[in-house]
């Protein structure tokens, strides 16, 4: 996946709104080969929470990142 | 052993004596490769590259270690006068940065070539390692434009940020960790795909730098104040943008304004771009083990370079990211 594809995506991924990242996709299937490390999933959930966001689940996240690799 | 070998090639190549002065002196400054703290990462590198193919380390690996810190520190003067950086007490001029960095980036070009007789290249495959060499070069030398090129521009893609860093870090890196490999044997293919490990190292590398130096603290210069376009920087204004183009006339509203004015780095944080520029360097850097994995299942062991990574690698912490 090319960098402006990723981009796209991962904008998509979290919320029309940049202000408010969602970080959560709900329906989105989570059987995903998850590369990406735990620790920044849990990071993200965290930055996620901060900005008023209660994440339910990455797992459009984890399939962005699982494309990306 | 790199420091002591570093300032023997100063001495051989700054002869003059007002030239060799400054050169030292800018070199013993914090973040250079004669400051006490210096770790010469990309030299030690080499070495263990070469290690890991050849054994101990030859007179040419030593050279052509020395050559690949000169070429760093070529790179890190040019990113001082880029980014107008002093450090307190500092009485170099950019110019005279500019003409340190163009004689060390000279000095490098010959430690290369000194490196490649000393390792007794000739014919073929003195070719192939020139070639490889000027494509390096010319990727870090373009990458370093690109970099002063994007300062200019208020629009800048994410992709172009990514081009320029990965073709100014990932260049040093393919020269650091190819060249190491380069000392070591004539096979190209071994070469390139330790090139490719550097590449991908050294992108990471500087990926976690930029998330870094994106909005450190409110009270400290950051990359986004200063505008600087690096990849979680780009992505950020370029959200702002996205959320200008939404509203009439492409004018934010008067409330987002205020609350980006009061809280650039709340507003920073909350829109996704330091996540976004850790799972792209987390991306480089699943690269390099899979580069190094493949290496390993070619020559049977990598040596101490799964340590070398290991000493790349930050936390989320590191980069903000983590309450």
């Amino acid at each position: 996946m090319e960098i402006r594809e990723f981009e796209k995506a991962f904008r998509a991924a979290i919320g029309s709104d940049p202000m408010r990242p969602a970080l959560a996709a709900p329906g989105v299937s989570s059987q995903v080969d998850l590369q990406m490390p735990t620790e920044f999933l849990t990071a993200a959930k965290t930055l996620a929470s901060r900005s008023g966001e209660q994440p339910k689940e990455n797992s459009l996240l984890r399939a962005i990142a699982a494309q990306w690799w | 052993m790199l420091e002591a070998e570093l300032r023997r090639a100063i001495d051989l190549y700054f002869g003059e004596s007002a030239f060799q002065g400054a050169m030292l002196h800018a070199l013993a400054r914090p973040g250079f490769a004669l400051h006490s703290k210096a770790p010469c990462r990309a030299g030690v590198l080499t070495l263990e590259i070469y290690r890991v193919i050849s054994g101990p380390p030859s007179v040419a690996a030593i050279q052509a270690a020395v050559a690949v810190e000169l070429h760093m520190q070529a790179a890190y003067l040019f990113d001082n006068v880029a980014d107008g950086d002093k450090s307190p007490g500092d009485d170099l001029s950019p110019a005279e940065e500019l003409a340190l960095a163009i004689g060390l980036l000279s000095a490098g070009q010959s430690a290369v070539g000194e490196a490649a007789f000393m390792a007794g290249r000739s014919g073929s495959g003195l070719r192939s390692l020139q070639q490889w060499y000027r494509d390096c070069i010319g990727s870090v030398c373009a990458g370093q434009f690109l970099d002063a090129y994007l300062e200019k521009r208020d629009a800048v893609t994410a992709e172009e940020a990514l081009k320029m860093t990965s073709l100014k870090a990932g260049g040093l890196g393919r020269l650091a960790a190819g060249l190491g490999a380069g000392m070591a044997t004539e096979d190209q293919e071994i070469v390139d795909r330790f090139g490719e490990f550097g590449f991908h190292l050294f992108t990471y590398s500087q990926l976690i730098d930029d998330l870094r130096d994106a909005c450190p603290a409110p009270d400290l210069p950051s990359d986004l104040t200063q505008g600087k376009k690096t990849l979680p920087v780009v992505f950020f204004h370029n959200s702002l943008a996205e959320e200008r183009s939404k509203v009439t006339r492409g004018i934010i509203s008067q409330e987002t304004q205020a609350r980006i004015t009061a809280d650039i780095s709340g507003v920073f944080e909350s829109s996704g771009a330091r996540i976004f520029g850790a799972i792209v360097a987390e991306a480089f850097l699943n690269r390099a083990k899979n580069n190094l994995a493949d290496i390993k299942s070619r020559l049977g062991t990598v040596g101490n370079l799964e340590n070398i990574v290991g000493s790349f690698e930050i936390s989320p912490q590191e980069v903000g990211l983590a309450a």
